[in-house]
């Protein structure tokens, strides 16, 4: 019989503050350490240990703009310009 | 009236004076304390060294600022008792001579230092000829590792905010740096 599984994509942001420990490295360490996983099992009974987890190192794309700059509004004080990204 | 000039070729001749000496105005330097130069040997995320030529040796203290900090604000006093307003980093390092050398040099090491931050590193020397002026050099710390994401599986679907707190305690981290995407499901036999 099959069983559902729920899977919950989480993320961990770098430490501006101290980056001696990189993210992944931070998850690395976390997956191969049974009992790091046996303590979040004691804080969350549904976790499945048994699943094989992959980690993923998140790499920072520059900004691009969509749209380039334009005149929307203008008055003889004032001028409104446009311009949209692709990335918040 | 009819004036008239007449010249007439002359050989240069020895008149016999002598220079019998010279005078100077100028000073040593080498005795004067400053700070010569300030060099970076690493900058990473949150620390940096650096080198200061100086000359003489004595005790060179630093405060690191807030890039733009005005410079008028930034006085030995201030860096000697941290009170530098933007101030983030204080510290000094011992001006040595070199044995293999003349140069006389201090290394600093930086830390608490956030990623990706203009700063400006403000340092003197303090000898026991005197105190130097503020030497400023400006500088970027370097950018932080990339964020990482881990699969993890579950088998109800659960409470995001009980999981972040766990998770924040097995992995010993702030709950800020931890994000959760929306869960998919998954079949597994």
């Amino acid at each position: 019989m099959n069983n559902r599984y729920y899977i919950y994509d989480t993320i961990i942001a770098p430490n501006p503050e101290d980056d001696s420990i990189a993210p992944i490295d931070q998850l690395s360490s976390f997956n191969s350490n049974s009992n790091a996983k046996a303590l979040l099992l004691t804080f969350i009974p549904q976790f499945i240990p048994s699943y094989p987890s992959t980690i993923r190192e998140i790499f920072n794309t520059v900004p691009r703009i969509r749209t380039q700059i334009k005149i929307v509004a203008l008055t003889y004080n004032s001028v409104t310009f446009r311009v949209s990204f692709w990335e918040q | 009236m009819v004036l008239q000039l007449t010249t007439v070729p002359q050989n240069s001749t020895d008149v016999g004076h002598t220079i019998v000496s010279t005078s100077s105005v100028t000073t040593s330097q080498k005795y004067i304390p400053n700070v010569y130069n300030l060099t970076s040997s690493q900058i990473g995320a949150n620390a940096a060294s650096f080198t200061a030529t100086t000359s003489y040796s004595g005790t060179v203290y630093y405060a690191v600022v807030a890039a733009g900090t005005p410079t008028s604000l930034i006085t030995t006093d201030k860096i000697y008792n941290k009170q530098v307003s933007s101030g983030v980093s204080y510290g000094s390092g011992s001006a040595i001579l070199q044995s293999s050398g003349v140069n006389t040099l201090a290394q600093l090491q930086l830390k608490g230092l956030k990623t990706q931050q203009n700063y400006t590193i403000a340092v003197y020397l303090n000898s026991t000829i005197g105190i130097s002026t503020v030497f400023f050099k400006n500088f970027t710390t370097a950018k932080a590792s990339n964020g990482a994401s881990i699969k993890i599986a579950m088998s109800t679907p659960i409470n995001v905010t009980s999981y972040v707190t766990a998770l924040s305690q097995v992995l010993s981290i702030v709950r800020t740096r931890i994000y959760i995407l929306t869960p998919t499901q998954a079949l597994a036999t």
